[in-house]
């Protein structure tokens, strides 16, 4: 993702009304929609060299999304073309690209400019945004710079020493050739199982350094057929029928985590007999279930992960990884594993999103705002900070439906608070510390009785700094789609 | 391990002219909640039938099920179904005004004791229900009935998959992907029916309470599943006409709207119990939820 030399901003001096911070699946949203209602003034800042944030830099093989795409979308740019239920990353990669296309967005984006710093002016009630290229004035900023978007590298002692290739999952070296060497993947989770039966048939050796087990359950795909497709495209009230009910297919699985035993029983056993179904070796088996309890991390979804596994030229190395050496990983119990090439499956920083270093309003940065944990109003925005808005940030992860869904709730709470403010006719406001904190009470209630607080689970969903769970919303999304658009007045004041 | 429908579950029966009532009590009271007792449908049980949706509403609310009795002496009327739901009531929300959610049969029942005792009805959700059975369902029913009567069973199945689930429930399995065909077997296979199925489908077939249901005065969601094939969309059309203070949803997929989308019915009920002033008598429910950016669009249009 090195971005080319990109020339210098050649204006910096107008006031663009919107400033968004990402080009992934969150800004393009919320830039479609201010186009769509006419409105011309903004700019997106992109770091590299093409639309598509997460979907253009996790580009391992077997990069998929979880979620079926006809869900994974846009509502308002539903597209008949998916190829299948769960499309891979080049496909979901076009539809972004294609959205930015032909929603006319690319001559808002300012590609190769990584945002330095975002700071609020009191003064003028302008956000001012260095970036590598320059900086660019916007009334309003919206920072969109993606949920998991920040690579997370595992803290091993030797790490750095290790000789052969070496990359994260996220930033995959196309040049590596894997054909006919030893590979390690370390991680398990939703990028480790899409990579391990892609890449296991090429190669001489892999290794699977699994720190802790993931429930896993089924996916079965489907092709959708040119009798689908053409039905689609030809009507598209069956197109947004299937999303509909995609949707609803989803949201039963929210009551599994809430912590309903009965109902956590039923896809726990589920995920058993996959295991059992596709992992005779009970040794093997045993070392794959997990000790807590289902839908406490996130459940993978996978009919090839396990198959893989039992493979002659695949290892599960379960019991933790004690240091690395210039040419193999070492286990806990001392066994070396040679390895050519080191893929880091490892995920993302989550609790803490980098991009709050980076915002700063009255000497103070979202950050150190957010000392003791993540939070804001609505999910959306943050008190002390005017005319900052927050796509994918606190709260807004889910587990059980697409992401999308929730970007889409937050794109509308903005729409109407630019709408609250021309109706003022107000430059500024900012959510009050009160109505803040009511919401940030309701968000407590909502999840103590989920699994995620009662289920025994480690999990990055939970900030270790206050035992809050600030990365997940922890309800039915249906919820959020109930609650987030709301814009009460009285909880926006002028400034 | 068996697990209760809901943490915290109170399960008792009490008696009525003979027969066993059973009922399963759950959930918080909430202020400004009503109590939602549930009546599941021909042949069902709270958990065969409320599997899902139990405990969703549970998680919201005060939810009490009841399973149905029989004491099987002559045809059974539906007012002896009236009297057990009433029974229930004074057992476990004595005094209260509760809101009643019947599902097929069930609902059958559910309007048929908010017709009557409109002090204990506060308010109605009626699930692929209907007022009359007309010549279409009488087919369906009558056949049900041969069918059920046969020794061999498996023609019996066969017709009750093929006509409980919708088409997409059919050909997926919900999150995961393509049903195989040894799947639809299996269901076939698998398909029970409650001890009292045969003597609900005798009094489906003569069902009428289009006479009770226009005197239905508290507020009613009736939702429809627009594939049903057992009581088809019509029959909601027709109660969402006939009672005044109803609002009407449909659901996508066929009659076993509570396997199939559970979480669809929970988010309307839940709704309609948290927010009253969102369901206007005479109005549809709409997919906002759903088209969310794409229904702005068009509101702003």
């Amino acid at each position: 993702m090195t971005a080319t030399q990109h020339p210098p901003f050649d204006d910096e001096t107008t006031v663009h009304d919107v400033v968004i911070i990402g080009t992934g699946f969150s800004g393009l949203a919320m830039a479609a929609q201010l186009k769509r209602r006419g409105n011309d003034s903004f700019v997106l800042l992109e770091r590299a060299d093409d639309v598509g944030g997460t979907w253009r830099d996790n580009t391992y093989p077997g990069a998929a999304c979880d979620q079926p795409s006809h869900m994974y979308s846009f509502s308002f740019r539903l597209n008949p073309d998916w190829s299948s239920i769960f499309s891979e990353q080049p496909e979901i990669l076009a539809y972004l690209q294609a959205t930015a296309r032909e929603e006319d967005l690319l001559p808002h984006v300012r590609f190769g400019a990584d945002v330095e710093l975002a700071s609020w002016d009191a003064s003028s009630h302008t956000w001012s945004v260095r970036t590598s290229r320059g900086t660019v004035l916007g009334k309003v900023l919206v920072s969109a710079a993606g949920l998991l978007s920040e690579p997370r590298l595992p803290d091993i002692s030797g790490l750095a020493d290790f000789r052969g290739d070496v990359f994260h999952s996220a930033r995959w070296d196309e040049s590596a050739d894997l054909e006919g060497r030893r590979v390690g993947v370390i991680g398990t989770g939703a990028s480790g199982i899409q990579i391990v039966p892609r890449i296991a048939p090429l190669l001489d050796r892999l290794f699977v350094f699994q720190r802790t087990p993931h429930w896993v359950t089924p996916r079965g795909d489907h092709r959708y057929s040119e009798l689908e497709k053409r039905m689609y495209r030809r009507n598209p009230e069956k197109l947004q029928e299937l999303r509909t009910s995609m949707f609803w297919e989803n949201e039963e699985r929210f009551a599994q985590r809430a912590g309903i035993p009965l109902l956590l029983a039923k896809v726990e056993n589920v995920a058993l007999a996959l295991l059992e179904e596709q992992v005779p070796d009970v040794e093997l088996r045993a070392r794959l279930t997990p000790d807590y309890a289902i839908g406490c991390k996130r459940i993978l979804k996978s009919s090839d992960y396990y198959p893989a596994l039992m493979r002659e030229n695949v290892e599960l190395v379960s019991g933790g990884i004690s240091h690395i050496e210039p040419d193999a990983v070492v286990d806990a119990d001392g066994v070396r594993h040679e390895i050519d090439v080191l893929v880091l499956a490892t995920g993302f920083e989550a609790t803490e999103p980098p991009i709050a270093q980076h915002i700063e309003a009255r000497g103070q940065t979202l950050a150190e705002r957010w000392a003791g944990g993540a939070e804001a109003y609505r999910t959306t925005s943050v008190s002390g900070f005017p005319n900052l808005f927050l796509i994918g940030g606190p709260n807004t992860g889910i587990g059980h439906n697409s992401q999308v869904y929730m970007f889409e709730a937050q794109v509308e709470h903005i729409l109407g608070v630019l709408d609250l403010m021309s109706a003022r006719g107000v430059d500024a406001v900012e959510v009050s510390r009160s109505a803040e904190a009511a919401f940030i009470e309701t968000m407590e209630a909502k999840a103590a009785t989920t699994v995620w607080m009662t289920g025994g689970c480690q999990t990055w969903y939970i900030d270790d700094r206050n035992g809050r769970l600030t990365t997940l919303w922890p309800d039915y999304s249906h919820t959020f789609q109930e609650q987030i658009p709301v814009v009460d007045a009285e909880s926006y004041v002028s400034v | 391990m068996k697990h209760e429908l809901y943490p915290g579950t109170i399960a008792g029966t009490v008696e009525v002219d003979g027969a066993v009532v059973g009922y399963q009590d759950a959930g918080e009271r909430r202020p400004g909640r009503p109590a939602v007792v549930m009546i599941h449908g021909t042949g069902g049980s709270v958990e065969s039938h409320f599997f899902t949706l139990f405990p969703m509403l549970a998680s919201r609310s005060r939810v009490v099920g009841i399973d149905l009795g029989d004491a099987g002496d002559g045809p059974l009327e539906l007012d002896h179904l009236v009297a057990q739901v009433l029974a229930v009531l004074d057992e476990r929300c004595p005094g209260e005004s509760v809101s009643l959610l019947g599902y097929s049969m069930g609902s059958c029942v559910a309007a048929a004791t908010a017709a009557a005792h409109p002090a204990r009805v506060e308010s109605l959700v009626l699930l692929n229900g209907w007022a009359q059975t007309d010549n279409a369902m009488r087919l369906r029913f009558d056949l049900w009935q041969r069918l059920h009567a046969l020794q061999d069973r498996s023609h019996f199945r066969a017709f009750m998959v093929m006509n409980v689930y919708g088409r997409a429930f059919l050909n997926s399995i919900p999150y995961i992907g393509p049903r195989p065909w040894s799947q639809v077997e299996q269901m076939c296979d698998d398909y029970v029916t409650g001890p009292s199925a045969a003597r609900h489908m005798e009094m489906n077939a003569r069902m009428d309470v289009a006479d009770r249901v226009v005197d239905i005065a508290c507020r009613t969601l009736v939702i429809g599943s627009r594939g049903d094939q057992l009581v088809p969309l019509e029959h909601s059309h027709e109660l969402f006409g006939a009672i005044a203070g109803s609002t009407m949803a449909e659901v996508a997929g066929g009659h076993a709207s509570v396997t199939e989308r559970p979480a669809h019915l929970f988010h309307l009920v839940d709704r309609f119990l948290r927010e009253p002033g969102a369901f206007e008598p005479g109005a549809r429910v709409d997919d906002d939820v759903v088209l969310q950016l794409a229904a702005l669009e068009r509101k702003s249009a």
